[in-house]
């Protein structure tokens, strides 16, 4: 075994003794503090004036608000998916991806159901892996491989959703807020965002029409947008603007820095398990394309950690809608052990394992063969596949 | 009836996904496979199991206070989506031309066929002749070989209408294969004893 893990564990050790010394646990209790003093109004309007480097979230109620578990019909179902891709091979002379996107319906009440199923998309013409812009080569790779997953994603979900008996909810993992897409008001950029957003608003659009509220599910969030917002509650500079900062210029510490490092998920810790927070609304620049379908977000306690769920507005201010979707994420946390059953099943629809992959590439050199396209191997990646002894 | 679809193929043996979770056919029994309009392949069920489907992901407790047993299907609904059973069955024969002939297919059934429980009448007249109890002793299987032929034989049994006479043929036959071997030979005579404790 080359990992000498001698080595590695006394690394470890140092690592975590130094995490434990960092712990901001004064600072956690501080924010604490301030999420249930502040007032949203002067909040808001505190907001609304200032400059900042970071995302804030703006507030829609009292910030420490917590909301109970609603009710969970008798009948229900819960639709989701996931994706995943094999990425464009620089080894292979020949450009493709392909992107899985896993799906599962599950159905609960008198009568439980189960569906799984999983679709292959296949993209290997010029125009199907070109981003349209008139003189950058971008290509469907790094963030734009990203967005188009999710895409796809969303418009599985309306297929699936709609087989299942009402009411119903979908989720999928991850964000709802593309991020990566260019948000420059440049023609150019503008028509790469929109040659994304286009289709994924369509989308929500659908799920909208069909009744079926729609969130994104972050485990383990690292967003700090509500930290962010209390930051600028304790500036004293008026107006905040991060860029004229007082503190900077004289050479200190700004006075928000206390709150650098708490994350949004450590502020909400006091949720008690069902729970879920007060509504904020994201102010990622990306979401002012969005129109009528902008992302608000919340909290909420599913048992063993405190996680975000992203809505569009019409979920978001619709407390019928936005129940449904609280009592059927806790549920389904509950039956899934802490993470939802029907994304944990999209999920290992969605897998593409390593023997697959190489099925694909297996495909690829065959069909390439076929065409009389021969290719060689770079030496690492033949030895790779080849791990003789 | 169609009961499974076969996933795993060679010529001593194979092994069917069954179409229903839980209910693989009985030990013992005889099961078959049509590989084309004059043949089929005839074998005996040697082992059964349930896990899931992904190799990864082993079967974890999911019951409560409140929610056990068939229950717990209901509130996991994708359960019966990622577990499956399966059945591994020994081939002893097949019918070719409507003519039973005992011993190993020529090759092994193919891939993806379904597997069919046997009707009564199918089982009375392939187990007429008692040469394929070779094949049970000589076969491999997590289940011993004894307890495999005392199952199938209590099984043929029952299928030939608790038929004494057969069962008694059988008996001596087990007793000629078995003749070295004492105790083996009393576990499968034990096992089968129609009247005794068993």
């Amino acid at each position: 075994m080359p990992l000498e893990l001698g080595l590695i564990s006394e690394g470890l050790e140092e690592m975590a003794r130094a995490l434990s010394q960092g712990m901001k646990g004064d600072e956690v209790e501080r924010a604490r503090l301030l999420l249930r003093g502040t007032d949203p109004e002067k909040l808001r309007a505190k907001i609304e004036g200032a400059k900042t480097s970071w995302l804030l979230a703006w507030p829609e109620s009292t910030l420490s608000v917590a909301y109970p578990t609603p009710e969970s019909p008798l009948n229900f179902s819960v639709a989701a998916t996931d994706g995943s891709f094999i990425r464009p091979d620089r080894h292979i002379p020949a450009r493709f991806v392909v992107i899985n996107i896993g799906s599962a319906l599950l159905t609960y009440g008198e009568e439980p159901m189960a569906r799984l199923d999983s679709r292959s998309h296949l993209y290997f013409r010029e125009e199907e892996l070109r981003i349209p812009h008139p003189f950058k080569e971008l290509y469907l790779e790094g963030e734009f491989l990203g967005a188009r997953r999710t895409v796809l994603e969303l418009e599985a979900l309306i297929e699936v959703a709609t087989q299942g008996i009402r009411p119903a909810v979908g989720l999928q993992d991850g964000s709802l807020i593309l991020w990566g897409l260019p948000t420059t008001d440049d023609p150019d950029d503008i028509s790469v965002r929109d040659y994304f957003l286009r289709p994924f608003l369509r989308a929500l659009q659908e799920l909208r029409a069909q009744g079926i509220p729609v969130a994104s599910y972050l485990s383990q969030p690292q967003s700090k947008d509500v930290v962010n917002s209390l930051r600028v509650e304790i500036c004293d500079n008026t107006p905040v603007n991060c860029d004229k900062c007082t503190y900077v210029a004289r050479r200190q510490r700004p006075i928000c820095s206390d709150l650098a490092g708490v994350l949004d998920r450590q502020l909400f810790d006091s949720l008690r398990p069902g729970e879920r927070s007060a509504l904020f609304r994201s102010s990622s620049k990306i979401l002012l394309g969005y129109g009528e379908h902008g992302i608000y977000f919340f909290y909420l306690n599913v048992g063993g950690e405190i996680v975000r769920l992203e809505v569009p507005q019409w979920v978001a201010l619709d407390e019928k809608r936005l129940n449904l979707l609280h009592a059927l994420v806790y549920d389904q946390c509950q039956r899934g052990r802490g993470y939802p059953s029907a994304l944990q099943e999209a999920h290992e629809q969605a897998v593409i394992t390593g023997p697959e992959r190489r099925v694909v590439e297996g495909l690829v050199e065959e069909a390439l063969a076929r065409e009389g396209v021969t290719f060689f191997r770079s030496g690492k990646a033949a030895s790779k596949r080849e791990r003789g002894v | 009836m169609r009961i499974g679809e076969i996933i795993e193929t060679r010529s001593t043996s194979f092994v069917a996904e069954s179409y229903e979770l839980h209910r693989p056919p009985a030990l013992g029994s005889l099961v078959k496979v049509k590989v084309d309009s004059h043949r089929e392949v005839y074998a005996v069920v040697s082992y059964g199991e349930t896990g899931g489907i992904e190799p990864g992901r082993r079967a974890v407790r999911w019951g409560s206070e409140e929610v056990f047993d068939e229950a717990i299907y209901k509130e996991h609904p994708e359960l019966r989506r990622t577990l499956r059973t399966e059945f591994a069955v020994l081939s002893v024969g097949s019918l070719e031309g409507g003519e039973a002939r005992q011993g190993l297919p020529s090759e092994p059934p193919p891939m993806h066929y379904s597997v069919y429980s046997c009707l009564p009448e199918e089982v009375v007249r392939f187990t007429e002749e008692l040469y394929y109890l070779r094949l049970l002793l000589a076969g491999e299987g997590p289940v011993s070989k004894e307890q495999l032929l005392v199952t199938h034989l209590r099984e043929v049994y029952r299928a030939r209408g608790d038929d004494e006479e057969w069962l008694a043929r059988a008996a001596r036959e087990v007793a000629r294969l078995l003749k070295r071997d004492y105790d083996r030979l009393m576990t499968v005579l034990l096992g089968i004893e129609p009247h005794g404790g068993v």
